[in-house]
């Protein structure tokens, strides 16, 4: 029995409702158990399969308890998410294995939040399964039509909500109408965040209602554990800032699990600019072209040292939202900055200053480079949507653009600045730790780049070549992704072709690329004319366009089908 | 023994011209039912399949199942030596590896002239009972002319696919002439073809670097002749998406019906096919294109 059979299985009878939907927890318990007990090590039920197959909310309390009744031949991956004994602290959230969860759990503080991630079969030998999985999974929910209301539209299980988008439940629609908060005071964006308490068995109630909670809750902000000082370059304003704050304060720690898994569709949101549209329909737009990097940056440009909380998913909201307002001669910039431990305000500081926006805009534009970085740190940000690293970078790189501005007003230049100091900076900013190594190594390519732009004389700091992939989604809602190596010594020059690769591919689908080619097209100009010139002669033995099925292969098909059918 | 005899010896002619730029060697099955082909492109992406039965020859003769290879452009070359008018002979000896072409061209008379000059002739043998073997056997058509090519055989390994039957989400029908115009006008802008079938119409839809092109064609059954209808059966909408060069290929075949129909149906090959007038068929079948391919590419490395 395969996993998508047992899916399927379960979709089915679920379809006919009613007293079936009573009987569901148990029907997805002996599903579940079908679907471990096949030796299938790829078979992966995670939190957010049931989220999004089964329309199930409380998932991971279902899983729990799926987990306990069925220990036996099970690996069970845990989502760990806390405050870290380190000095600093740092809000932290880890995946980890069952085998490894009690030594992961000493790293963490006391009543550190433990939920059942995924359970599977075998012991992963790949951690990409975890992504992949949840990919094909939201693909499959994309992919149905746009009249079918299933979660994804809505993102109704995620923990943050968004005024902009409606929720349904059963039905019936949910407009979630933000009342005046401390996070919404300033900026006006309807994005709540909710909270969920104690971890693993917590409340069972449905996601929705819980927005009147998270009201009162989120008067009560945690004070941030850490606050740098910031000065802004141009107009010397000295601005305190703050990392995110944890919101929760009885609890301490924010079961932030739901948000960070639904990470992805939490992106979506941030991209929605105000109407409310198929969440489908905005993360298409969203994706098909890369943020643009603009002054837009550095308006958010704290560096949160707690970025899997929603604070982050506001931020970068706030961001997009910039980006699509037709502000022009004013460079806005939303700073927050930290009124004493338990409160928290945002200032919107004006800056009227067009040398400062063109410098930005001379920076981020003349910088390919950079440009691929934020391509990467997009698809970056779809790679670890699972490990909530996703958008790490983005506040990262905040945070890089502010030191770099922080020099500037003191008169030194950038590149003089060591590496090592320059991280050290980072990771004092960010409270970055060694468990995100590989994002922030990533980031550090960044910053190495934008200092070579500034002086190409300075000592290369550049690091060993790394494999990064470039995932954007095209006009036509599929995923092209490519693979770059970043680092290398011709990096700049490749990187600025392969930025022109992706513009051309906008401007430019190439007619040998049919739907679903998800080749570079750097060739594809010229493969075109050649194929069109001598198509007779490829057609015999040229070279054979991937794409291309084999007709043998669909005969065996049909012959399985039919056996089958039989 | 094998001995097979077409009037149409155009028809010939016209099956070679359809599928020799496809397939180039290709074994040619005789059996008792009939005179059959089956043969893939080189790239394994395109597969033909011809049956002329047995009934459409005038004499057809086969003791035993027997396989020619031939090379299909060698073939055509002898058969452009016979011309339209031509009955043509197929002729091969059993364990022979050679294969004979035999052409013969009928007498510039025509139909009315062999009834009139048959009547009086009667009427003159009648009086003078007077008849000949000769007259008999190959006076009233009148061949002035025949021809004989002999062709070596090849030995071609290649192994008879069973093809499944399978149902098809949709079939249309339509003028074999606007098909291979859509054809040849959508191969000028781009390389692939996509063709969607929906309860409107049929689509065919190209892009490419100038442009794109669509072009619907929608049913139509009131017409005055029944080959110019555009019929499209359709069970659910289809859309799948297939090399132009290839739909190119399959044209050539126009001249042997003035209709084709297309069988599509989701994640199966295509099947284009032209009915040749009471004696088989020529089908053609294209595998698509395959559009979701996925990347097995870890996220990063």
């Amino acid at each position: 029995m395969t996993v998508q059979y047992v899916m399927d299985d379960l979709k089915r009878r679920s379809a006919h409702g009613g007293a079936l939907k009573i009987r569901r927890n148990q029907l997805l318990f002996g599903i579940l158990k079908d679907v471990v007990d096949v030796d299938d090590f790829t078979a992966l039920i995670n939190f957010n399969r049931v989220n999004l197959s089964w329309s199930l909310g409380q998932n991971s309390w279902l899983l729990q308890k799926f987990v306990e009744k069925h220990r036996h031949g099970l690996q069970v991956i845990y989502s760990l998410s806390g405050w870290l004994k380190s000095n600093p602290q740092i809000y932290h959230i880890r995946l980890v294995s069952g085998l490894k969860l009690e030594e992961v759990k000493r790293e963490f503080e006391d009543g550190c939040s433990v939920q059942v991630y995924s359970i599977q079969a075998g012991i992963l030998k790949d951690p990409a399964v975890l992504w992949s999985a949840e990919f094909v999974q939201s693909e499959e929910l994309f992919n149905q039509p746009a009249t079918f209301d299933n979660c994804l539209r809505d993102n109704r299980f995620c923990g943050v909500s968004n005024s902009f988008v409606k929720r349904s439940v059963d039905g019936k629609s949910i407009t979630v109408t933000a009342t005046a908060t401390a996070l919404r005071s300033k900026s006006g964006f309807g994005v709540t965040m909710l909270s969920k308490y104690d971890g693993i068995i917590k409340s069972s109630s449905a996601a929705f209602p819980q927005q009147e909670k998270t009201q009162n809750e989120h008067s009560k902000i945690l004070p941030s554990s850490h606050s740098s000082i910031v000065t802004d370059g141009e107009k010397g304003n000295t601005v305190q800032e703050v990392g995110a704050p944890i919101s929760n304060s009885q609890h301490g720690k924010e079961d932030i699990t739901s948000a960070h898994a639904d990470q992805k569709k939490g992106h979506i949101q941030k991209t929605s600019s105000g109407r409310g549209g198929s969440l489908a329909n905005l993360w298409d737009r969203a994706s098909a072209k890369p943020q643009p990097l603009s002054p837009s940056m550095e308006t958010s440009s704290d560096a949160p040292k707690t970025i899997f909380t929603a604070d982050a998913q506001i931020c970068a909201r706030e961001t997009m939202d910039i980006v699509s307002s037709d502000e022009e001669g004013h460079n806005v910039n939303y700073k927050r900055d930290s009124k004493g431990r338990n409160g928290r305000k945002r200032r919107v500081v004006l800056d009227s200053s067009d040398e400062d926006i063109k410098d930005e805009n001379a920076m981020s534009l003349a910088s390919p480079g950079f440009q691929k970085e934020q391509l990467a740190t997009d698809s970056t940000c779809n790679a670890k949507n699972l490990t909530g690293k996703g958008c790490v970078n983005l506040e990262e790189q905040k945070s890089t653009k502010l030191e770099i501005k922080t020099l500037k007003e003191a008169g030194t230049p950038p590149v003089l600045l060591p590496k090592d100091d320059s991280e050290g900076a980072l990771k004092n900013k960010t409270g970055w730790v060694s468990s995100s190594e590989k994002v922030q190594s990533h980031f550090r390519g960044a910053t190495d780049k934008n200092k070579k732009e500034i002086l190409p004389n300075s000592v290369s700091t550049s690091p060993k070549p790394r494999k990064l992939l470039k995932t954007c989604i095209d006009e036509r809602g599929r995923e092209v992704s490519e693979i770059i190596w970043e680092g290398e010594p011709a990096d700049s020059g490749a990187n600025e072709k392969k930025a022109a690769t992706i513009n051309g591919e906008n401007r430019l689908p190439a007619a040998n690329k049919a739907p679903g080619d998800v080749h570079s097209s750097s060739i594809s100009a010229s493969t075109n004319i050649l194929s069109k010139a001598g198509s007779k002669k490829t057609a015999k033995g040229g070279a054979k366009d991937p794409k291309q099925g084999n007709i043998l292969s669909f005969f065996k098909k049909m012959l399985i089908r039919n056996i089958l059918r039989l | 023994m094998l001995e097979l005899r077409l009037v149409q010896g155009s028809l010939l002619k016209k099956v070679l011209e359809a599928i020799r730029e496809l397939v180039t060697d290709a074994n040619f099955d005789c059996s008792g039912t009939g005179f059959s082909l089956q043969a893939m492109d080189s790239s394994h992406v395109a597969l033909v399949a011809l049956l002329l039965r047995s009934e459409g020859f005038e004499h057809y003769r086969c003791d035993r199942n027997l396989s020619m290879g031939m090379n299909l452009n060698n073939v055509s070359k002898m058969l452009r030596c016979a011309g339209n008018d031509d009955i043509v002979t197929i002729k091969a000896d059993d364990g022979s590896d050679t294969v004979t072409f035999m052409f013969e061209s009928p007498s510039q008379w025509n139909l009315s002239h062999s009834v009139f000059f048959f009547f009086f002739f009667n009427l003159w043998c009648l009086c003078v009972e007077w008849e000949t073997k000769i007259f008999k056997n190959n006076f009233w058509l009148g061949q002035d002319k025949i021809a004989d090519f002999e062709m070596k055989l090849m030995d071609i390994d290649s192994e008879h696919l069973g093809i499944p039957e399978a149902e098809y989400h949709a079939i249309v029908r339509m003028p074999s002439s606007e098909f291979a115009r859509i054809c040849k006008d959508l191969s000028s802008i781009g390389d692939t073809v996509v063709i969607s079938v929906t309860k409107e119409g049929v689509k065919f839809s190209t892009k490419g670097d100038i442009g794109t092109a669509n072009i619907v064609c929608r049913q139509n059954t009131t017409v005055d002749k029944p080959e110019e209808a555009t019929i499209i059966e359709m069970k659910e909408p289809v859309t799948l998406t297939f090399a132009l060069r290839y739909m190119n290929s399959f044209t050539k075949a126009t001249p042997l019906s003035s209709t084709v129909s297309l069988s599509l149906s989701s994640e199966l090959p295509i099947v284009v096919e032209y009915k040749i007038a009471e004696m088989g068929y020529i089908r053609f079948y294209l595998a698509p294109k395959i559009e979701d391919e996925e990347e097995e590419v870890k996220p990063q490395v």
